[in-house]
């Protein structure tokens, strides 16, 4: 297989967020691996657009921690980047929602205590 | 007992544990990547969770992810489906531990019969015929490696002990490449399956693949339904399935076929399984167990009329199975064609949007899939989209009404394979049966197929 044919590969693998790519034909071999840091699949990123803090999980919404004695901040509010500004519950266990950079929470676009997904629009920023 | 289920897994196999659930008054929760949220069975699922990104790795395969979504929408079982987690015992001990029930035999079992030495030593035991060669593993020592190969006999084949699917195995023709073979295997073995330990048995060169399906409960009944000729393939891969297998004698099936209950009871089975053999000069040979529902179930339910995804469910809510060996009747015939999207000819997948779709029907078609006009075909999984499967009173009917179906299904947007099924139906050999698992690489090698479908 020719450099081309490699670079080809390689590139359809990024495109597709494939990790692992096993080819045999006659003596050849290729043995292709990318690395998690580079994995590049679509919607992957929290901040799929710039307007839009999505759900890094799935879980039942909270906004504020089921220990704190506070109500949740009033939006809109600032955040900056690594704030938890919710928290995803399944059972006993909370994931936090972080945010990426720093920000306005505009909108919450999920009520709370609703169940989300992977991926979902949480605050419009 | 459970009330909700949930259903890890994609695509047709979904949506037909779906239904089969919601006929047993089964609540069900979809678990979905964000690729696969437009899916049919997701919309139809009582609750469904998007548990990751579009990697399987990340979404399927996350056993974790997988598990707390359970937790979050009150599940109290588990259908994995086939691929993804469906054989993997980790799982299915995870499930186990979580207080769930996993719909599929115990984690044990999955064990034993996912590592193909423990579980050729265990059908061994059971009476089942295996292919004569190594006992066990494969030991380190060359010599004694070349002294088992002698013993065996050439041609040779080296296998994964953690292999499946095609994958982790090397002819061997000659004593001079066994050397090489085994620590390619190994290496191989090691890196794919994570389980370096590899075995070898003699190289059928003609053979068939039959296999058995069997359905086992927790008090010990277990019941064959027949058999399935699946030596239609590319490149290990089933193209075609059929029931039953043309030009066995059913004296032969009903030998093997009890020698698979018998099995099941010995190593304690629960659920639907297949024993897979090749078949050669009149004998069977087992190669694996799949310890899940088969892609090809479908045959075997419509020559038999048992729906195998409700006994699957019956068995895990710990219900004896509703029927004994000599309740189950065969009638007619039955074949299946896998419609993946993909090349026909040269097997180049073609994901994409799927502009107009129009399944095949009339007496005797069954289509279990899940594509819908607009529906978009998404690049990070396998390619089938549909199955298509003819039922007759003989062979000759259903390859007539299966010729007649294909020919009226409509898939615009991306290309399928129904034209290679298409040939087929058409194909001497086909035609006369009992094929061996070469017969379609050979086709293709020799060009197989319309000048102008090829291009």
């Amino acid at each position: 297989m020719s450099a081309t044919g490699m670079e080809r590969l390689e590139a359809l693998m990024t495109a597709y967020g494939i990790a692992a790519l096993d080819f045999e034909e006659g003596d050849l071999r290729i043995n292709l691996r990318r690395s998690p840091a580079k994995t590049n699949v679509p919607g992957h990123s929290l901040l799929r657009q710039k307007t839009v803090l999505a759900s890094p999980s799935f879980g039942s919404l909270l906004l504020r921690h089921p220990a704190s004695a506070t109500d949740a901040p009033a939006l809109p509010r600032k955040a900056n980047k690594g704030d938890i500004v919710a928290y995803l519950a399944i059972g006993p266990l909370l994931r936090p929602v972080i945010a990426e950079r720093d920000c306005v929470l505009r909108r919450i676009l999920v009520p709370e205590g609703a169940m989300v997904g992977f991926g979902e629009p949480l605050f419009e920023l | 007992m459970f009330d909700t289920v949930l259903i890890a897994n994609r695509g047709e196999i979904a949506l037909r544990v779906l239904r089969a659930c919601r006929e047993l008054g089964l609540a069900t929760v979809a678990v979905h990547s964000e690729a696969d949220r437009n899916l049919r069975h997701v919309a139809l699922a009582d609750k469904s969770i998007c548990i990751g990104p579009a990697a399987s790795a990340e979404s399927y395969l996350d056993a974790h992810q997988i598990l707390l979504a359970a937790r979050l929408a009150g599940a109290q079982a588990i259908h994995p489906g086939y691929g993804f987690l469906s054989e993997n015992a980790r799982f299915a001990r995870m499930v186990e531990d979580a207080g769930l029930t996993f719909i599929g035999p115990s984690s044990e079992t999955i064990a034993l019969m996912g590592d193909k030495v423990s579980a050729k030593k265990a059908m061994h035991a059971a009476g089942v015929p295996c292919v004569p060669g190594s006992d066990g593993a494969l030991p380190d020592d060359p010599a004694e490696i070349g002294r088992i190969a002698d013993a065996t006999g050439y041609p040779l084949i080296v296998k994964a002990a953690g292999g499946g699917g095609g994958r982790g195995m090397r002819v061997v023709r000659q004593r001079s490449d066994l050397t090489h073979a085994v620590a390619v295997t190994r290496e191989e073995a090691g890196r794919t399956f994570g389980n370096p330990q590899v075995y070898l048995e003699r190289f059928l060169e003609r053979p068939r693949h039959i296999e058995i399906q069997v359905l086992a409960d927790s008090f010990g009944n277990a019941v064959f339904l027949g058999e399935r000729d699946c030596s239609t393939q590319r490149r290990h891969q089933k193209v075609i399935e059929e029931a039953p297998a043309p030009g066995i004698e059913r004296s032969l099936i009903e030998a093997i076929g009890y020698r698979c209950t018998e099995a099941c009871r010995e190593i304690r089975y629960r659920g639907a399984g297949t024993f897979e053999f090749l078949f050669e000069n009149g004998a069977f040979h087992f190669i694996e167990m799949n310890t899940r529902i088969q892609v090809e179930h479908p045959v075997t339910e419509m020559v038999t009329g048992i729906d195998i995804v409700q006994a699957q469910l019956r068995i895990a809510t710990g219900k004896p199975l509703p029927f004994r060996q000599e309740d189950i009747r065969m009638a007619g015939h039955a074949i299946e064609c896998r419609i993946n999207a993909e090349h026909p000819f040269r097997f180049t997948p073609s994901p994409g949007k799927v502009d107009r779709f129009m399944a095949p029907g009339g007496f005797g078609i069954r289509t279990d899939t899940h594509l819908y006009p607009g529906y978009e075909v998404p690049p990070h999984y396998d390619s089938l989209v549909a199955k298509i499967v003819a039922c007759g009173a003989t062979r000759q009917e259903t390859v007539d009404r299966m010729r007649s179906a294909l020919g009226e299904t409509t898939i615009d947007g991306v290309t399928t394979n129904i034209p290679l099924h298409l040939a087929l139906m058409d194909e001497p050999g086909f035609l006369d049966g009992g094929t061996d698992i070469h017969h379609l690489e050979r086709l293709l090698q020799e060009g197989f197929g319309p000048e102008e479908k090829r291009l």
